[in-house]
């Protein structure tokens, strides 16, 4: 439901009148160049007006009206969407979780569209009338187009749900990941002794190709089983790897 | 004006340029430097020179300064408009947003220039459009013309710009957050 200002802009008057890819645009927003840049950054995404002639007293009046974009978008969000239903959590596949990964850390609100992308599925019902998921085998960022449309109170909570996966998961194999070390500042970087700067860069490297060097071990060095273990389910295979590990095999 | 030292020294605000005034209070707010030479510092920046203070007396120094700072308070009245090189300029006391985000990228970055690029923004030069107006490097040497001016033209506006973003300033800095939802149904 759009709001008619006096000023004639329809306004959004709550987070559902909000697309995903508006949210994203919204997100984007430098706001170190100032609360005016902001506000008429948001005023444009979200109505398409450009208001740069506007005096300021009116454009303040119509940002009086956005206080319920103060708080955050609905903390629910659809199982169902656009035909397709979404993946379980604990039965993501390994290169699934990977992915998720990488958009999560990278940034999970600009990312939220290839988020949706992966978590929702189409499905069909098998020979036994069992519920099967596609395989995780389409385009994300051709799949990611669809979500950019819907409300985003529709996808926004499964921000947090994945969250929540991740903590507990990074703690039950907590040994397996080990422990994350703290940038070091420039100061700290210059006090390293050159074998312990050596040990510094060989962490980066470790830690910037983790997953591959995970993957090329779980292949024995066979790069062309990757796709098959990339497929397996992520529970199972950390659950391998922590057997491994405890029995030294 | 005041007196020092055989010299005419502006202290008001139709007296001062606004490349002077810049100068008075970037040196004003520098607190990494001790009151006394402070002063002789604004004192300089007014053609002083500091060694000509060398043997003058630090409590007759302080009268001056205080004498220097005592400027009466007078309402400049508003200039709406201004003749420079030919060509007219007309500010009125409204602030549109386009107006209103330069001016706020101004106050972010606190150029040593910022009161003379306010005035470049508010007094607009009749025969330009608002494209040329606003374009940056019409802005810059705008602000470089009108630094000759007196600052009793620019301080009128600053004010009210002043008084206006203080006014917005709680619907302007509300930004959204980005942070996830908390929970989950």
């Amino acid at each position: 439901m759009l709001d008619q200002t006096p000023l004639q802009i329809a306004l959004p008057r709550q987070w559902s009148d909000v697309t995903v890819e508006q949210f994203i645009e919204v997100a984007k927003i430098d706001k170190t160049l100032g609360a005016w840049y902001y506000n008429s950054e948001v005023l444009y995404i979200l109505t398409g007006e450009d208001i740069d002639d506007m005096d300021i007293d009116e454009c303040t009046q119509i940002v009086s009206k956005f206080k319920w974009a103060l708080s955050q978008p609905s903390t629910k969000y659809k199982h169902e969407l656009l035909g397709m239903q979404i993946k379980p959590l604990a039965k993501l596949c390994l290169f699934e979780y990977i992915d998720l990964d990488y958009y999560f850390t990278e940034n999970y609100v600009y990312n939220i569209d290839k988020i949706c992308a992966i978590l929702f599925r189409k499905s069909k019902l098998n020979e036994w009338d069992e519920v099967v998921l596609e395989p995780y085998e389409y385009d994300i960022n051709t799949r990611a187009e669809l979500f950019l449309d819907l409300p985003i109170t529709d996808v926004y909570g499964l921000i947090n749900e994945f969250l929540k996966f991740r903590d507990n998961f990074l703690k039950v194999y907590a040994n397996l990941f080990g422990e994350q070390d703290d940038e070091l500042s420039d100061e700290e970087k210059a006090k390293l002794t050159p074998e312990e700067k050596a040990e510094e860069e060989d962490e980066k490297k470790n830690s910037k190709w983790s997953w591959e060097r995970m993957i090329y071990g779980l292949t024995n060095n066979d790069i062309t089983k990757s796709e098959a273990v990339g497929a397996l389910p992520l529970t199972y295979v950390f659950n391998m790897l922590g057997m491994k590990k405890e029995l030294d095999i | 004006m005041i007196t020092i030292l055989g010299r005419e020294i502006p202290n008001r605000l139709d007296e001062l340029t606004i490349e002077q005034f810049e100068n008075i209070t970037e040196l004003s707010n520098n607190k990494e430097i001790d009151p006394i030479d402070r002063h002789l510092q604004i004192f300089a920046s007014l053609g002083i020179p500091e060694k000509e203070f060398f043997d003058y007396d630090v409590a007759d120094f302080i009268e001056l300064v205080k004498e220097f700072n005592s400027s009466p308070k007078i309402e400049y009245p508003t200039i709406e408009t201004l003749e420079v090189e030919g060509y007219n300029y007309t500010a009125k006391m409204k602030l549109t947003v386009r107006d209103t985000k330069l001016i706020e990228k101004i106050a972010i970055n606190k150029p040593k220039g910022y009161v003379s690029e306010i005035a470049a923004i508010m007094f607009k030069r009749d025969d330009l459009t608002p494209t040329e107006h606003y374009a940056d490097a019409h802005i810059k040497y705008k602000a470089n013309l009108f630094k000759k001016l007196k600052a009793n033209i620019a301080i009128p506006y600053l004010m009210f710009i002043a008084t206006k973003i203080n006014h917005q300033v709680d619907a302007g800095s509300d930004t959204p957050t980005d942070s996830p939802a908390e929970a989950v149904e």
